[in-house]
């Protein structure tokens, strides 16, 4: 049978917001690969330039300027993409893995479920940031030790969601039928169980990763975790913020870059959203 | 209602116990030797290391500490910050206020600006109107605080010069709408994430309520539409926002730490901060349970709201 087409109005209202914000994460992805092409390899990094070196935008060759370091802000820019697009996409598949693991053991283990669940309890009832500001304090500066403070922070939601599917997959007739011929409960848990969430999984991966992005800004712009020599734009506007008053275009640019990009991500975890259909998972 | 109240507090205990142990521990996870950071590495001998560790309750393996820290948390006895020289609990007490004070006012502003723009988007659904209100919220839901933090503070504190670009105003020193004035910026810095969550979840909630058969049962009965709309179909919508609110509260709380920092203000978050930043275990520690507590107390709150709403529900 022929497949239907679908009206240009629908697959717009259908495919639009994934479109959209797909083309920007494509676009910052493109212009942190290609860095090295646009801007030379030099990023300049950390020289303790006086303050009368700073380049206003559009001098001596600088389109944005420098930073009051005198390190090139479009280059930093460029750059900074590559964590920006790079550590939402590395978190939420960390984050996702620590959660369905925890929530797998949860929703098949009742006794490991009442320590566990109470323990993600009190967790809960601190703020996101604060944990992760934590953890990152207890693992110290490193990009993988940033990826996993910030997975620590956020496996909870996922755990307790996969916990609530488990349980009542398991209420299945084909569960049952498993265990009587025989499965053992990995099998069941993986075979079984698991691929009945990946929609569900797959929705969260990409609803959440504005999420990310927001906090690795916010923590970047505390100065924790990530490496001050790696660009990146949550720093950029921490390091501006001394002179914002006075030049405005430093905390202005590196903010605009994190508001589209956020809205890309954003964008594309609607998209999903209305593709894969929200109809039993909240 | 009253035996809902009790146990909804009583099943609070557990959790803030839990809170308090887990944050204890992953203190005591950071890096790094307070004592040595308080007096420096170079000029410690046994004996000094041994009379600071037994002043600062820093004495003995994390357990024996952890046993002695529960014995007086009770009591208000929270410590002596190794920074501020002072008790932790006098350090907490000066730093609520503002805190109390940024909380309050966004979780006001989110209510206040979040449940209209949502009744406008559920009311006028797939009009221009609900477009433009999903395209808003949408937008302050990318604004990281602090990108909203430095732009309020050029455009209004800076440019136009309406309010105060930093600091806040003690009430005790300059009255309440002073306080109130000091912290519209920093509350709309931290509020406004909330406004755009609050508008969502009140519009898709109104949309499901006005598609029930009750609501059409009360407009063939000649209600008029305002009152179906703003009367029950809103109330039957509140209980979902209510929740949202929870979440928001704490983002409020995680917000304030970055917030408050860029308007200086010295408050729990900023406390948090610097206490994790120098190893004061006790600082950190107390800001973190003020927190806690603040969140238990609000969420038992909330509960309490949500079963005024909706009777129906019960505790599991």
């Amino acid at each position: 049978m022929k497949k239907k087409r679908m009206k240009p109005l629908a697959f717009i209202k259908k495919y639009g917001r994934i479109m959209i914000g797909g083309g920007i994460i494509l676009a910052m992805l493109a212009m942190g690969i290609f860095a090295p092409l646009i801007v030379g390899p030099d990023v300049n990094p950390y020289e303790s330039y006086p303050y009368e070196k700073m380049k206003m935008p559009g001098e001596d060759g600088y389109i944005w300027g420098t930073d009051i370091w005198g390190r090139d802000m479009f280059a930093q820019i460029c750059y900074g993409a590559r964590v920006a697009i790079g550590i939402p996409f590395a978190v939420q598949a960390v984050t996702l893995i620590i959660g369905t693991l925890v929530g797998l053991v949860c929703g098949y283990y009742p006794k490991a479920d009442m320590i566990i669940s109470r323990l993600m309890e009190a967790l809960n009832a601190i703020p996101m940031f604060v944990i992760a500001l934590l953890f990152c304090n207890i693992f110290g500066r490193s990009t993988f030790n940033f990826i996993i403070s910030l997975a620590l922070s956020r496996f909870i939601d996922v755990a307790r969601m996969i916990r609530g599917r488990v349980l009542s997959i398991r209420q299945e007739e084909y569960i049952e039928c498993e265990k009587v011929m025989g499965a053992s409960d990995l099998r069941t848990l993986f075979c079984h169980v698991l691929p009945a969430c990946s929609n569900t999984l797959l929705l969260r991966f990409s609803t959440g990763l504005a999420g990310v992005l927001l906090s690795m800004v916010g923590l970047a712009f505390m100065s924790v975790g990530l490496y001050s020599h790696i660009p990146n734009w949550g720093l950029q506007v921490s390091i501006g913020r001394s002179m914002f008053v006075l030049m405005p275009h430093l905390v202005l640019i590196p903010s605009l870059f994190i508001v589209i990009t956020t809205f890309g991500f954003s964008m594309l975890g609607e998209g999903m959203r209305s593709v894969i259909g929200s109809g039993r998972s909240n | 209602m009253g035996k809902f109240i009790i146990k909804r507090i009583l099943t609070a205990i557990p959790t803030l116990f839990l809170a308090l142990t887990l944050v204890f521990f992953l203190m005591r996870a950071i890096p790094g030797d307070p004592i040595y950071a308080m007096i420096g590495p170079d000029q410690v001998d046994a004996q000094t290391y041994e009379e600071v560790a037994e002043r600062y309750g820093l004495a003995g393996n994390d357990f024996e500490q952890y046993l002695n820290y529960l014995g007086k948390v009770f009591t208000g006895d929270w410590g002596y910050s190794f920074f501020m020289g002072k008790p932790v609990f006098d350090c907490i007490v000066e730093r609520l206020e503002p805190t109390l004070m940024l909380s309050a006012m966004s979780l006001i502003i989110a209510v206040v600006l979040g449940i209209p723009l949502g009744v406008i988007g559920a009311t006028h659904e797939n009009s221009p109107l609900d477009y433009a209100t999903s395209i808003t919220s949408i937008i302050f839901l990318c604004i990281p605080n602090f990108v909203l933090a430095l732009g309020l503070i050029y455009i209004f504190g800076f440019k136009l010069m309406w309010f105060p670009m930093s600091h806040y105003l003690y009430m005790e020193q300059y009255g309440f709408w002073q306080a109130v004035y000091s912290m519209i910026l920093p509350a709309f810095a931290v509020g406004m994430t909330n406004v755009a969550n609050v508008a969502r979840f009140t519009r898709t909630s109104m949309i499901s309520v006005l598609q029930r058969d009750y609501i059409r049962t009360a407009r063939a009965k000649g209600l008029s539409l305002g009152k179906v709309r703003y009367v029950h179909a809103l109330k039957n919508s509140l209980g979902t926002v209510l929740t949202v609110l929870s979440s928001a509260l704490l983002g409020t709380l995680g917000g304030s730490i970055i917030v408050e920092t860029c308007f200086s203000i010295h408050g729990v978050g900023e406390m948090l901060n610097k206490g994790l930043s120098q190893r004061d275990y006790p600082l950190a520690q107390a800001a973190l349970l003020v927190m806690t507590l603040l969140f238990i107390v609000i969420n038992i709150l909330l509960d309490i709201g949500y079963k005024l709403i909706d009777p129906r529900v019960e505790l599991n």
